[in-house]
């Protein structure tokens, strides 16, 4: 039993599978930390009131406030966002989950699950190996002028011909020991095994809390429509049936994990089929429309990486990593003329990190949310750090992607905040709270604010056609609402 | 002769396995051990406690706990005066006034003492109407708190 369990945590799976796990669901994290998350910043410390999730939080921890909270999602994001451009380490891993479960279990504001799912998966993933793409899909040109980089290209072909197993499921690609990768596995399995034990109550299965959710949800509706479903057993059937599918997907994942040791290829074909259970499930969950973030996205990405055939994830990996590659050889082979183990080289890269993190800084300014400037202040505090002490380790050359990695973040993150309607609604629902709890100088400013960065599709509102699009941007009535209880007030 | 590997930071290599997987790191199969029954167990644990709204960490999403639909109302009494209801809005953020309406016992505890702090304040109370996912009404949930005292009153089996 225990070589069994040993067999299953540590035998090798296809090494694209954790690198696309760990990539991807960093590349989400980082996007969903500063779009999705972010916006809600603005009801941290109202009142100064906050109930943390953990009573040691509440006793020792900092003041929770907006600031706080914001400048925390954005550091999660940078730092996750500098992992997916530049080979990850263990620390930042830590770093990161570290980050993340503070960010959500700071106040009970953040009741969403899945966030502590997250942790979970975060905490598995510092575990996997942390390759290159290089490392995983192979170089695409070695350096001729290099004999000794020839050589070492030549060991990896070596290495990575032997370790080909021609009558498992990763037949031709390289394959690694990654117990962190399958903890996943076996973490989304309890989840969704739990989940089906919830659904399993008397009242679930009659169907009322499915009617409740979705009662009024066009998309459900459509479906009970498409399928021709008798309205008074449609919810009890589509209940048992979710009860059913979650029990599929747990055991899925199990199996899925250690897909790549099948040896037949009708085994194979069955688990890539299994990928229609969660894909089918979540896609379900978004047509409901259910209000659960990007819960879905990670999920139907997770299990893509688990059940797909392994040829294909490597295959997939090799395309989305070409430009990767490419540019890192180009940045190798510019490198190697321009590096030295002098102080000069030393203090040229000190000079670039520190010039990174005041971008990283101005780019925080920019941001322009309580904690920005913060946040990215720090980001170019923890580079300058870091740089400096792989300097000071004679690790020039592992400096350098983490400086272009970290600035490549950054503008990442002022991007994605500036073209998005993250501040519009953050400041909004500042406006809107300070209006309801009678601090209308406040709301005011909040909603002048909110209405500098109206999205465009705000400029729409005498369309009929959007009636959300015109709840949603009518901000100006209400600014204009608040000046006149103000002026009301003073008079 | 047996080549040079190039290991990665957990000890295996690209390409292939690297380490001998019979025989991982014995603080990786403790950390793995303890890793998954941390798991199990956390979860579990919400079925053998007294508060059946405390879903957290239990994988209860949308149950019907979550469903049930609940309006709180708040009460306070101040030195000299009748008890009066409370706007809680005007006091702390919508999403915590959410939170208090699923019955979140900390939060409610929190809220109650936080009003307690007023100048004057005597006593607090915050009621809950619940209806479940059937539609069934259930028996208000009333939690109180007396400043002076600080003697706290919650229902000694919250109902489902």
């Amino acid at each position: 039993m225990i070589e069994r369990l040993r067999h299953y945590f540590h035998a090798p799976v296809a090494a694209a599978r954790p690198y696309l796990l760990l990539k991807g669901v960093l590349l989400l994290l980082a996007f969903d930390a500063w779009i999705e998350m972010t916006e809600h910043g603005g009801r941290y410390g109202v009142g100064d009131f906050n109930v943390a999730h953990f009573t040691v939080l509440d006793a020792v921890g900092p003041g929770v406030t907006a600031d706080l909270y914001v400048g925390t999602l954005l550091l999660v994001g940078l730092l996750s966002l500098s992992m997916v451009l530049a080979r990850p380490h263990r620390v930042g891993m830590a770093c990161l989950c570290a980050l993340y479960t503070y960010a959500w279990s700071m106040s009970m504001l953040d009741s969403y699950q899945h966030h502590y799912l997250l942790t979970l998966l975060l905490f598995s993933l510092a575990f996997a190996p942390l390759q290159t793409s290089s490392e995983v899909f192979g170089r695409l040109s070695t350096s001729a002028a290099d004999p000794e980089e020839l050589r070492r290209e030549a060991r990896r072909r070596k290495r990575r011909r032997r370790s080909v197993e021609p009558t498992g499921g990763a037949a031709g690609v390289p394959r690694v020991s990654a117990w962190g990768y399958v903890s996943v596995a076996v973490t989304c399995a309890i989840v969704y095994g739990y989940t089906s034990i919830t659904k399993m109550e008397g009242d679930w299965r009659e169907g009322h809390a499915l009617r409740r959710l979705a009662g009024d949800n066009p998309g459900a509706l459509s479906i009970r429509d498409a399928l021709g479903a008798d309205p008074e057993t449609f919810w009890s059937d589509l209940a048992h049936s979710a009860i059913l599918i979650q029990i599929v997907i747990a055991v899925g994942y199990l199996i899925a994990a250690r897909q790549d040791d099948l040896r037949r290829p009708a085994w194979r074909v069955i688990v890539a089929l299994w990928v229609a259970a969660p894909l089918s499930f979540h896609v379900g969950a978004e047509h409901m429309d259910l209000k659960i973030g990007w819960f879905s996205y990670y999920m139907m990405y997770v299990a893509l990486v688990f059940f797909l055939p392994a040829q294909w994830l490597h295959a997939a990996g090799w395309v989305a990593t070409w430009p990767v590659r490419r540019l890192t050889e180009l940045w190798a082979g510019w490198t190697k003329t321009e590096d030295g183990d002098g102080d000069d080289e030393r203090l040229s890269i000190l000079v670039l990190a520190v010039a990174a993190g005041g971008v990283l800084a101005l780019l925080g300014h920019l941001v322009d949310l309580p904690g920005s400037l913060v946040a990215g202040a720090v980001g170019g505090i923890a580079l300058v750090l870091g740089v400096g002490w792989l300097s000071s380790k004679g690790r020039v050359i592992q400096a350098r992607p983490w400086i272009l990695a970290a600035g490549a973040a950054g503008l990442a993150m002022w991007l994605s905040i500036a073209s998005s309607s993250v501040r519009y609604d953050y400041y909004r629902f500042v406006g809107g709270d300070m209006r309801r709890r009678g601090e209308l100088e406040r709301s005011l400013e909040a909603y002048e604010k909110a209405n500098r960065y109206a999205p465009s599709e705000c400029e729409a509102l005498h369309d009929e056609r959007l009636p959300e699009a015109r709840r949603r941007c009518d901000r100006r009535r209400e600014e204009a609402q608040v000046r006149a209880q103000l002026r009301g007030g003073g008079s | 002769m047996a080549e040079p590997k190039e290991t990665q930071d957990d000890g295996s290599a690209p390409g292939d396995v690297g380490a001998d997987p019979s025989a991982p790191p014995r603080w990786v199969e403790i950390l793995i051990a303890v890793f998954v029954a941390f798991q199990l167990i956390v979860p579990a644990t919400y079925y053998l406690r007294d508060d059946p709204y405390d879903e957290r960490f239990a994988w209860r999403m949308f149950s019907n706990i979550r469903l049930y639909q609940c309006r709180p109302t708040a009460f306070e009494r101040r030195e000299g005066a009748a008890e009066a209801p409370v706007q809680l809005t005007r006091h702390v953020h919508q999403a915590w006034i959410n939170t208090v309406a699923r019955n979140r016992v900390d939060v409610i505890v929190a809220m109650l003492d936080k009003r307690c702090e007023e100048p004057d304040m005597e006593r607090v109370r915050l009621v809950n109407e619940c209806h479940k996912t059937d539609g069934e009404e259930l028996e208000p949930i009333e939690y109180a708190l007396e400043c002076r005292t600080g003697r706290l009153t919650v229902p000694e089996a919250l109902p489902r």
